[in-house]
């Protein structure tokens, strides 16, 4: 195949994908990794928590963590001033599952680099190239262990 | 149920997704620790659990013994989420269920987390959260 004809088609297939970066996602095409693979690096390792919700997050998106209320600004209200107080905040994500319509993130919450913090699985629901849904479990890392694993 | 769960006669046949399916049958379905892990946990399992040793033998002591003292006691399968290559010998599979020692207790939102290779159950983490009286939404934990 021509060296031209390759590039067209390269790009057709990078056009494809949405963009991790900044601007809309689209509306319809994604796949749920597409979904996952947009909203993690921009959430979770960036912190960046305005454009990972207003890109990836639909408005009326159903939360069942018991301390939060529906929707996705409600969500925005929460933990945008929850990372500018704590800066050095961080999670790491361990693992990530997708099937169907769901992923799964299974991460750890640091407040600081001496912090054991918190485990967590996060699931997410997506739907037109929207998380729509967000299941949660979180459970402080304990100080002792009956194994030497760790919780990761 | 197309399967014997308890049927470890093919093992090296089975697929990560078909172990998955028979020890989730037994050990959430059917609240059978003790047969779920003597069937499809490897005695070298490796435990994230910070409340378990490591180890099929001693990890079961201790589900055993949760069962022995809470006869009631139950995991009710919210959702099951498969990771990739499950059709293959190796993967990774998230059960997400509510753990309830006695029948009237909210019990723990629960994610187990398991790796299966080639016929096994061989590591496991989880996270496990009481559910609270009261919630700030009205979709429930699950």
């Amino acid at each position: 195949m021509r060296p031209a004809r390759l590039a067209a088609i390269g790009l057709l297939a990078i056009a494809a994908v949405p963009a991790a970066a900044a601007g809309p996602a689209p509306a319809k095409g994604c796949t749920t990794r597409d979904v996952a693979n947009g909203f993690i690096p921009l959430f979770y390792e960036q912190g960046k928590v305005r454009e990972a919700y207003e890109t990836w997050v639909a408005e009326d998106y159903k939360q069942h963590n018991p301390n939060a209320t529906d929707g996705r600004d409600a969500a925005i209200a929460f933990l945008e001033p929850f990372y500018q107080r704590n800066p050095t905040h961080k999670m790491t994500v361990y693992r990530v599952l997708v099937d169907g319509d769901l992923f799964a993130v299974h991460l750890r919450g640091q407040t600081g680099p001496d912090d054991p913090g918190a485990a967590a699985v996060d699931i997410l629901r997506v739907k037109d190239c929207r998380i729509v849904e967000h299941w949660d479990v979180t459970q402080r890392v304990p100080e002792s262990s009956a194994n030497p694993n760790g919780m990761f | 149920m197309d399967f014997d769960p308890r049927d470890t006669s093919g093992r090296e046949t089975l697929s990560a997704r078909q172990v998955a399916e028979r020890f989730v049958e037994l050990f959430h379905h059917q609240d059978n620790v003790v047969d779920a892990f003597n069937a499809w946990v490897h005695p070298d399992y490796i435990q994230h659990n910070p409340n378990a040793p490591s180890g099929r033998d001693a990890t079961l002591e201790v589900l055993a013994a949760a069962v022995r003292n809470n006869p009631e006691l139950t995991h009710d399968v919210k959702r099951v989420i498969y990771g990739e290559g499950m059709d293959g010998p190796e993967g990774m599979v998230v059960v997400h269920h509510n753990f309830r020692r006695t029948r009237g207790e909210r019990g723990w939102a629960v994610v187990d987390i398991m790796r299966i290779k080639d016929g096994y159950v061989v590591e496991h983490w989880d996270v496990m959260q009481e559910v609270p009286e009261t919630a700030k939404n009205a979709n429930s934990m699950f």
